[in-house]
C-alpha cells in the first residue's frame, strides 16, 4: 500500500506540487478571466512600466548578439517576421503570411505593407534579405544551425521573400521571431562595419513598438511609445524602463517596494526569492518560458569508474527527484525522466526506461559494479562541478551530495564562476558529474540535439560535454529535422529518448518552470513564450480608455 | 614641499608600469572567453568569435597583447571594451560621477563623525558614553557589508517605507527642481549609510586610540599645568597630534571607496566604478578591468602623495627626503 502510493506519487507530482501548482494556476487562471478575448479586456493607453534587468546590454544590435540580455531590450525596438506565442506557434508579425512548399524546403513571405523604419523609410523585403545573409545568418548563436542551412534569398517584388533551405529544417519557423531573427535596416548597416556601427549603442532604427530615449549605462534604458508603429494604437504603454539591478535579492525588493513592477526572463528572474515574490499583494505569477532540463551530466569517458552503466544507473536509482524538486525547486518544477522536456508535450516521451528512487538497488549495482563500500562507508568519491550563484545549483547540489553519500558516494562540490566553468567543464571535459539547467527551446533540435548528437562534441559551452555519441541517435536527430512529416518527426524524437535514458550519459531531473511576476496594474504580459517579447499588449489599468476600432486587435 | 611633490610624482611612473604589466599578466591567467561571456547559453558561431577576435586584439599571442596595450595606455588609450563596446576611458568615466556622489558624502560621513566620536570615547575612558562608542564601532567593523545593506532595505525601505532602495534616482516619474534634488538625496541615504559604517567603525576606533596616546604625552600634561582652558588643551595640542593616524587611515579609505564599494553598489544597483569592475571581471572584460585597476592606483598614489603632505602641514617635524 505505502509502495504504491509511493510509486503513484513519484509518477506524478506530489500531493503539496499538485496543491501549489494549483494554487498557482487558479490565481493565473482568475486573472485570465479577467483578461478575457485576444488582447486581454479593453486596452488602455498611457503610463510607464518599470522592468528589473541584471546588466546592461552589450550592445542594441540583435542581428550580431543574441543572448537573452540584449534580447529583452531589443525585441521592443525590433521585430522578427514572426511571434511565437505561449505555445511557442508562430503569428504574424513584419510577415502578414507565409507559405512552406510539401518538401520543407521552400518558404516564402508575404510583408505587410504598412510597416515603416523608425526613420521613416518604408520596410522591404531587402532588409530581410539583408538581415539574414548579413546579420543574423552570420552571428546569431542560437539559430546557426537554421540560418547555416539557408541556400538562397531572393526577393522577387518589395513584399515577398522567399528563403530556400539546403535540406529541410523543421524548427525553421522557431528561429524567425525577433529574438533570433531581427529584422535590421539595411540603410542604416550597409557598407558599415556591422559590429562597431555607432547605432549598435544608440539612436538604433527598428520597426518594433518602441524606441531608445535614454540609455544611462549601470542605471537604467528608456524606452517611448513608437507613434508610427505599424499595428495601430499600439503599444498601450507610453515608455517602458529597465532598471538594471544585479544583485537577485536586491530585484525582489525593489519588486515589494513598487519601484520595479515587474521581472521576466529566466535570468532576470530571483528564483530564490519566489516565495517572498509570491507573498507580495497584487501580484500575477505566471509560469511560462523557453523549456528546459535540469539534470545531472556524466563525464564517462574519462572518468573509469562512471563509464560503468551500472554505477551510472546506481545514481540514477539514488537520486530522490521527487525531493529535490520540493526542497530544492521549492516545487516550481515538473519531474521528468527523459532529456527532451515536458515543456515541448509533442516530442517528450513518458514511457522510457525510468529510474524510480531505490537506495537499496542503488546500493546492490554499486556492489556488483565491484565498489563495495570501505570502511569509512565510501565506495568512491566524485567531483560534482557547477556554476556558483546560479539558483538552480545551489540548493539542489547539496541535496544531491546527501542523497549519494547514502549509497557511499563521496561527493566533493565544486563551485566554479561561470567563466571558469565553461573553461573547465565544456571545454577541458575537466569534471566527474556537473549539474545545472539546459535551454531546451520549443524544439529539439534547436536545444536538445547540441547536447547528444556527435558532430556537437566540439569542446564549446552548451554543447554535447558529455561526449556521448551513438550511429542511432545521431540518425535519428538527423531524420527528425529533415523530415517534413509531423509524425515521423514525433516517432523520430521518442526512440532518441528511449535509447538515451538506456544508455544514461545524464539524469535529467525536473523540466524547470520559469517564474514571471508582474504588478496587477498592469495587463497583457507574458504571452509568449519569450517572456519579454510582445511588449506591446501590456496596457496599464490607470490609463484611458480606447475604443474599438482605435487600436490593432489581432494577436 | 613643491620638489618633494614632483619627486614623488617621477617616481610614481615605473611603479605604474609594473601596475600595468601585472595587471596585465593577472587577468589573463584567469580562466574563461570574454568572446563565450558575449554570447550567452548557446555556443557563439565561428564567424563572431573569428571577427571579433581580430577586432579585439585577441588572436594576437600574449607577449604582443602586453606590448601593444603598454604602448596604447602610454599614449592615454586604455583600450576597447570587450562588453560595451566603447573605449574603456569613455566606459570608466561615464560611471565615476555615481562612485563619486557615494563616495564624497561617505568619506565626509565616516571622517567627520569617526573622529568626533573618537574623542568623545577618549575623553571620559570606560565611561558609559564610551562603552556605547566602542560596541557600536566594534559591532559596525564586524557587520557584512551585504548583509547590512539588506538589512537597511528590509527596514528602511519595505517595513517603513521612507527610503528608496535602487538606483540614483526614482525612475518613470517627472521630478523637477527641489522634489529631483530630495529625490536623489532620499536614494543616497542607504548606500551612503552601508558604506560608511565599517569606516566610521575603523576611524573611532583609531581615532579614540590615538587620543588617549597623546592624552599621556608630557607636553599635554604642561599645557594642562599652565592652566591652559581644556577646550584649547584639546583643540590646539591633542588634536593635531591624535589626527595624525586617522589622516592615514582617511588616505587610504579613498582608494578602498573607490572601488571597494563593489558590495554596496551592487546590492543597492548604484551604476558605480566598483559595480563595473566585479561585472568585468564576470564578463572578462579585460581592457575595462585593467583600465579600472590603472585608475585606482593613480588615485592611490595621488591620495598617499597628499597624505604625505598634508602630514608635513599637521606635523613640522616630519621630514620627507631631506637629511636633518
Amino acid at each position: 500500500m505505502a509502495k504504491a502510493k509511493k510509486d503513484n506519487a513519484r509518477s506524478g507530482r506530489s500531493r503539496r506540487a499538485i496543491l501549489l501548482t494549483l494554487a498557482v494556476t487558479t490565481f493565473v487562471l482568475g486573472e485570465r478571466a479577467a483578461w478575457a478575448g485576444p488582447i486581454h479586456g479593453t486596452p488602455r493607453r498611457g503610463g510607464t512600466l518599470v522592468l528589473a534587468i541584471t546588466t546592461d546590454p552589450s550592445t542594441l544590435n540583435c542581428g550580431i548578439e543574441s543572448s537573452q540580455i540584449v534580447a529583452t531590450i531589443t525585441t521592443q525596438i525590433y521585430s522578427g517576421l514572426i511571434h511565437l506565442d505561449e505555445n511557442s506557434d508562430p503569428h504574424p508579425e513584419l510577415a502578414k503570411s507565409w507559405t512552406i512548399s510539401p518538401d520543407g524546403r521552400i518558404y516564402t513571405f508575404h510583408l505587410k505593407e504598412n510597416v515603416r523604419w523608425h526613420d521613416g523609410k518604408p520596410l522591404t523585403s531587402a532588409d530581410v534579405k539583408y538581415s539574414f545573409e548579413n546579420l543574423v545568418g552570420k552571428y546569431n548563436a542560437r539559430g546557426r544551425e537554421a540560418y547555416g542551412n539557408i541556400s538562397s534569398i531572393e526577393t522577387p517584388d518589395k513584399d515577398t521573400v522567399v528563403i530556400r533551405l539546403k535540406k529541410p529544417y523543421s524548427p525553421f519557423m522557431e528561429v524567425l521571431s525577433a529574438h533570433d531573427g531581427c529584422i535590421m535596416p539595411k540603410h542604416i548597416y550597409e557598407g558599415t562595419d556591422v559590429m562597431t556601427n555607432p547605432r549598435n549603442l544608440r539612436d538604433p532604427v527598428g520597426t518594433g513598438p518602441f524606441k531608445l530615449k535614454e540609455w544611462v549605462r549601470g542605471s537604467h534604458i528608456t524606452l517611448v511609445r513608437n507613434e508610427n508603429y505599424h499595428k495601430k494604437g499600439r503599444p498601450f504603454l507610453d515608455s517602458l524602463i529597465f532598471r538594471i539591478i544585479p544583485n537577485a535579492a536586491s530585484r525582489a525588493i525593489a519588486f515589494e517596494t513598487g519601484e520595479v513592477q515587474a521581472i521576466t526572463g529566466s535570468q532576470s528572474f530571483p528564483y530564490q526569492q519566489l516565495d517572498r515574490l509570491k507573498k507580495v499583494p497584487n501580484t500575477l505569477l505566471k509560469d511560462i518560458g523557453s523549456p528546459s532540463v535540469i539534470g545531472l551530466h556524466f563525464n564517462f569517458k574519462d572518468n573509469p569508474i562512471l563509464g560503468k552503466r551500472e554505477v551510472r544507473l546506481a545514481m540514477a536509482h539514488a537520486i530522490d527527484k521527487e525531493f529535490i524538486v520540493q526542497h530544492g525547486f521549492r516545487g516550481s518544477g515538473k519531474l521528468i525522466d527523459s532529456v527532451i522536456p515536458a515543456g515541448i508535450p509533442w516530442a517528450y516521451n513518458p514511457n522510457v526506461p525510468k529510474y524510480s528512487h531505490d537506495p537499496a538497488k542503488a546500493n546492490a549495482l554499486l556492489d556488483q559494479a565491484g565498489y563495495r563500500r570501505k570502511d569509512s562507508g565510501v565506495r568512491f568519491a566524485l567531483r560534482l562541478s557547477f556554476e556558483s550563484g546560479n539558483a538552480n545549483s545551489e540548493r539542489p547540489v547539496e541535496i544531491l551530495r546527501e542523497q549519494l553519500k547514502r549509497v557511499g558516494i563521496d561527493i566533493k562540490l565544486e563551485r566554479l564562476e561561470r567563466s571558469v566553468m565553461l573553461d573547465k567543464v565544456f571545454r577541458k571535459y575537466d569534471y566527474d558529474l556537473w549539474w545545472g539547467p539546459l535551454t531546451t527551446r520549443g524544439h529539439p533540435a534547436l536545444g536538445v540535439a547540441r547536447l547528444y548528437t556527435t558532430s556537437s562534441i566540439t569542446g564549446r559551452p552548451f554543447t554535447n560535454f558529455t561526449r556521448y555519441s551513438n550511429p542511432k541517435v545521431d540518425q535519428l536527430f538527423d531524420l527528425a529535422v529533415r523530415t517534413s512529416k509531423k509524425d515521423e518527426m514525433v516517432k523520430a524524437y521518442h526512440e532518441i529518448q528511449e535509447i538515451i535514458m538506456r544508455d544514461l550519459p545524464s539524469v535529467p531531473v525536473a523540466d524547470r518552470l520559469q517564474p514571471n511576476v508582474i504588478r496587477n496594474e498592469f495587463r497583457g504580459a507574458f504571452t509568449s513564450t519569450e517572456t519579454y517579447e510582445r511588449m506591446d499588449e501590456i496596457w496599464w489599468t490607470k490609463g484611458t480608455p480606447l475604443k474599438e476600432g482605435e487600436y490593432d486587435r489581432d494577436s | 614641499m613643491t620638489t618633494y611633490a614632483l619627486r614623488r610624482l617621477l617616481h610614481a611612473g615605473p611603479l605604474l608600469l609594473c601596475v600595468v604589466v601585472l595587471n596585465f599578466t593577472l587577468v589573463h591567467l584567469a580562466p574563461g572567453d570574454p568572446i563565450e561571456s558575449l554570447v550567452g547559453e548557446f555556443p557563439a558561431p565561428d564567424a563572431y568569435v573569428q571577427e571579433m577576435q581580430r577586432k579585439f586584439g585577441l588572436d594576437q599571442p600574449l607577449h604582443i597583447q602586453l606590448w601593444l596595450y603598454i604602448k596604447s595606455v602610454l599614449q592615454g588609450d586604455l583600450g576597447f571594451s570587450f562588453y560595451y563596446r566603447q573605449p574603456v576611458l569613455t566606459v570608466i568615466l561615464e560611471r565615476v560621477p555615481a562612485t563619486l556622489q557615494l563616495m564624497v558624502p561617505a568619506l565626509l560621513f565616516s571622517s567627520l563623525f569617526g573622529v568626533a566620536l573618537g574623542v568623545l570615547a577618549a575623553r571620559k575612558p570606560y565611561s558609559a558614553a564610551d562603552n556605547a562608542i566602542s560596541a557600536f564601532a566594534m559591532l559596525g567593523y564586524c557587520l557584512p557589508v551585504f548583509w547590512l545593506g539588506q538589512m537597511l532595505m528590509l527596514v528602511f525601505s519595505i517595513q517603513l517605507g521612507w527610503l528608496p532602495s535602487q538606483g540614483v534616482q526614482s525612475l518613470g516619474t517627472q521630478l523637477q527642481g527641489l522634489a529631483a534634488l530630495r529625490d536623489r538625496l532620499a536614494h543616497l541615504v542607504l548606500p551612503v549609510l552601508a558604506l560608511s559604517i565599517r569606516h566610521l567603525a575603523i576611524n573611532v576606533r583609531i581615532m579614540r586610540s590615538s587620543v588617549l596616546e597623546v592624552s599621556y604625552e608630557d607636553y599635554i600634561t604642561l599645557a594642562r599645568s599652565k592652566g591652559l582652558d581644556e577646550k584649547k588643551v584639546v583643540s590646539r595640542h591633542m588634536l593635531p597630534n591624535a589626527l595624525l593616524p586617522v589622516v592615514t587611515i582617511i588616505g587610504l579609505d579613498v582608494g578602498f571607496l573607490f572601488t571597494g564599494s563593489v558590495l554596496v553598489e551592487t546590492v543597492f544597483g548604484w551604476p558605480g566604478v566598483g559595480r563595473l569592475m566585479y561585472e568585468s571581471i564576470l564578463k572578462r572584460d579585460y581592457p575595462v578591468l585593467m583600465g579600472t585597476f590603472l585608475i585606482t592606483t593613480v588615485l592611490v598614489v595621488v591620495t598617499n602623495l597628499v597624505v604625505d603632505l598634508v602630514y608635513l602641514w599637521l606635523d613640522p617635524r616630519v621630514t620627507y627626503g631631506r637629511k636633518k
